[in-house]
């Protein structure tokens, strides 16, 4: 799995292919839209991490000149004007995220293994949070090490929290999923689920815990880490 | 004392009326004196041909008496009810001939010179003109007075001179406006592209930096002052210009070198020591981030009309903000009165005040646990701790820049409130702060949107 680094900034270049080749990442890098362009067009790339600050050419013209003619390489924009203004136009223009410098390098591997998710390059074995492990693919979860049953609607949403842990899921959207799957829910659905779901973790010694934020959602949180 | 600026046109063509209103005054006034003086000469003339044709009649007989033998002409003009009189007098006043139609004045009122005189008198709402010449006839010596009754209706000149100068008048009068009314329309073609310029200023509102004066047919007087201006606003564009892109260079000249920090400090064996760079660099790049946001406001004017959903702003805003909360031990809550308060405004920049307001709260609330932000009906956004509280003296102090309570206390860049209060301002409104121990509230109150259900 090859990543192309499109930046002019030396050190950058050197940091961001040490950093991906720690995450177990190849990746070759030009530091021009033109040279850019050239490798894009023999070689296949899973991602391309593009500074919209190029020498030679707004970053945003590769991304277009990609898209025109049919690249579909998911591409992250890194750029240092992250003023409001640009960051519409960078969406806009086809990149598939945007992240403005600084940015902390944890953040920039969770954006590539997001972009690598959606684009069905890799699919995930197990989504892990805390030594709770969730897989996508068979719908199983494992605390501790020991598979777990939960119904349905619990497992939906486990599922939910711990696709976006350590960030807020809305309650709407919680409870979306669950009338999914049934329309004679009362009104307290989800609070409902949401306790089931913490006895079932409390009672199984899972080391996560579903913080309430009230009136907007829930958050699934490592209380290890 | 404030005096209200007059126009141009307004200017010139008062001094013009006074101006044509003099020369009006001058005319008439020299035109009258001419004619007056001119009609004095044909009178004194006239007069002396009367006195003239008098003395020629004058002679003595054989006795050395006088003797007047008048022909035909002199005696009609003399003739009793003519405007013209006469009396012959010696030396010492004693009438030795007069007229027929009397004579009214006194002969005591007649100058008795050796020259010829000419005098004008008055009696009883009668004016004459007269002349008395003295002539001497053999040894005698005598004095013809002539006099005119000047109302006689025989007498013309003046009722003429006064014809005259009223009809003058009547045609030049009108002449003198005709020529103030085309001047107007003159001054007015001249001035009209300074009008236009000006114009063209006043309408633009807040003068946008785009705007030249350039009208080829502004006058020569004007142009330098044109130029002028056109000069000033390229200059302040041209500032404007190169402020917005320092805003940007500096971005990208701070942000990469740090990026780049950040990336090595993951090299750095130590775990103690990575975790405070990586803190410390984390720190910094928020520096960055708010200084650049502070210049965007300041540079970039902000559209606050489009209508925007609160409610949603205030959750998405919350549910961004809250790991971070929990991390620092902080409970974080959101409450609405409504499912969807419609305000009008900017959601991105309203979102990031409210991220600062939340930021300032877990920083800054010390003992407290609990925040809440809560939205309104009124399109009020607040955001509440029950933290220690920011003393009085200090309240009005937190919305500077780079202001800290504790300068040591590392943890914050010092700019988030002034972001909150500068955003604030772009949306015509302002934020307010209550403050006591166990209780701090933040609000802002936003205009409603056009449609608030």
């Amino acid at each position: 799995m090859r990543i192309l680094i499109v930046e002019d900034h030396a050190e950058l270049v050197t940091m961001l292919v040490r950093l991906l080749e720690t995450a177990g990442y190849a990746s070759d890098c030009a530091t021009t839209a033109e040279d850019a362009l050239l490798v894009l067009s023999y070689t296949r790339y899973a991602v391309v991490i593009l500074d919209l600050g190029l020498p030679d050419a707004d970053g945003l013209s590769v991304v277009r000149a990609m898209r025109e003619r049919d690249d579909r390489t998911p591409v992250i924009a890194l750029t240092a004007r992250a003023s409001v203004a640009h960051r519409v136009t960078g969406l806009e223009a086809g990149a598939d995220d945007y992240l403005a410098k600084p940015f902390a390098p944890e953040e920039l591997l969770a954006r590539i293994q997001a972009l690598l998710r959606r684009s069905g390059i890799i699919v995930d074995r197990t989504i892990d949070c805390g030594n709770v492990s969730f897989d996508p693919a068979t719908r199983e979860v494992a605390i501790n090490g020991v598979p777990t049953v939960l119904s349905a609607r619990e497992l939906e949403v486990l599922a939910a929290l711990i696709r976006r842990s350590s960030r807020v899921v809305t309650k709407a959207h919680i409870e979306q999923l669950l009338f999914g799957l049934a329309d004679d829910l009362g009104s307290n659905a989800v609070e409902v689920y949401i306790h089931r779901l913490r006895r079932r973790l409390t009672l199984a010694g899972a080391d996560v815990e579903i913080v309430t934020v009230r009136g907007v959602g829930y958050m699934l949180v490592n209380r290890a880490a | 004392m404030t005096r209200q600026p007059r126009s141009l046109m307004t200017q010139i063509l008062r001094w013009h009326a006074i101006a044509v209103l003099i020369t009006a005054i001058a005319v008439a006034g020299s035109v009258y004196l001419f004619l007056d003086t001119t009609a004095a000469l044909i009178q004194q003339q006239t007069l002396h041909v009367h006195a003239e044709a008098l003395r020629q009649a004058l002679s003595h007989d054989g006795t050395g008496r006088l003797r007047l033998t008048q022909d035909n002409t002199s005696a009609a003009v003399f003739a009793s009810g003519a405007g013209f009189s006469f009396r012959i007098v010696d030396r010492r006043g004693t009438l030795l001939f007069q007229s027929q139609s009397k004579m009214v004045l006194p002969t005591a009122n007649i100058p008795l010179e050796d020259e010829e005189s000419f005098f004008r008198r008055q009696s009883r709402r009668t004016f004459y003109a007269g002349t008395s010449s003295p002539a001497r006839i053999g040894n005698e010596r005598v004095w013809i007075a002539v006099l005119q009754n000047l109302t006689h209706p025989d007498y013309i000149l003046d009722d003429l001179l006064a014809q005259f100068l009223l009809y003058g008048m009547a045609i030049v009068a009108p002449l003198l406006l005709l020529l103030l009314a085309i001047d107007a329309l003159i001054i007015r073609r001249a001035v009209l592209p300074v009008r236009r310029a000006s114009a063209s200023l006043e309408t633009a509102e807040g003068v946008p930096l785009d705007l030249r004066l350039h009208d080829e047919r502004l006058p020569a007087e004007v142009r330098p002052l044109a130029l002028a201006v056109n000069a000033i606003l390229e200059r302040l564009a041209s500032s404007y210009r190169m402020q917005r892109d320092f805003t940007a260079d500096a971005a990208h000249e701070l942000r990469t070198p740090i990026a780049v920090a950040r990336l090595r400090v993951e090299g750095v064996d130590d775990p103690g020591l990575r975790g405070q760079l990586r803190s410390d660099l984390d720190m910094l790049g928020r520096i960055v981030e708010q200084l650049l946001e502070i210049a965007e406001l300041e540079t970039v004017g902000l559209d606050t009309a489009a209508s925007v959903d609160l409610v949603r702003i205030a959750t998405d805003g919350v549910a961004s903000i809250a790991p971070l909360a929990f991390c620092a031990g902080k409970s974080i809550a959101f409450s609405s009165e409504a499912d969807k308060v419609v305000i009008a405004g900017h959601a991105v920049w309203i979102a990031k005040a409210l991220g600062c307001l939340i930021e300032n709260a877990v920083t800054h609330s010390g003992e407290g646990r609990q925040i809440e932000v809560t939205v309104s009906a009124d399109g009020t956004l607040a955001v509440c701790d029950d933290g220690s509280g920011v003393p009085e003296q200090d309240q009005a102090a937190i919305f500077r820049r780079f202001w800290k309570r504790d300068r040591s206390a590392g943890r914050s860049s010092g700019l988030g409130l002034a972001i909150v209060a500068q955003v604030a301002e772009a949306h015509q409104t302002t934020v307010s702060l209550t403050s006591r121990p166990g209780r701090t509230r933040f609000a802002i109150v936003f205009r409603l949107g056009p449609v608030t259900q």
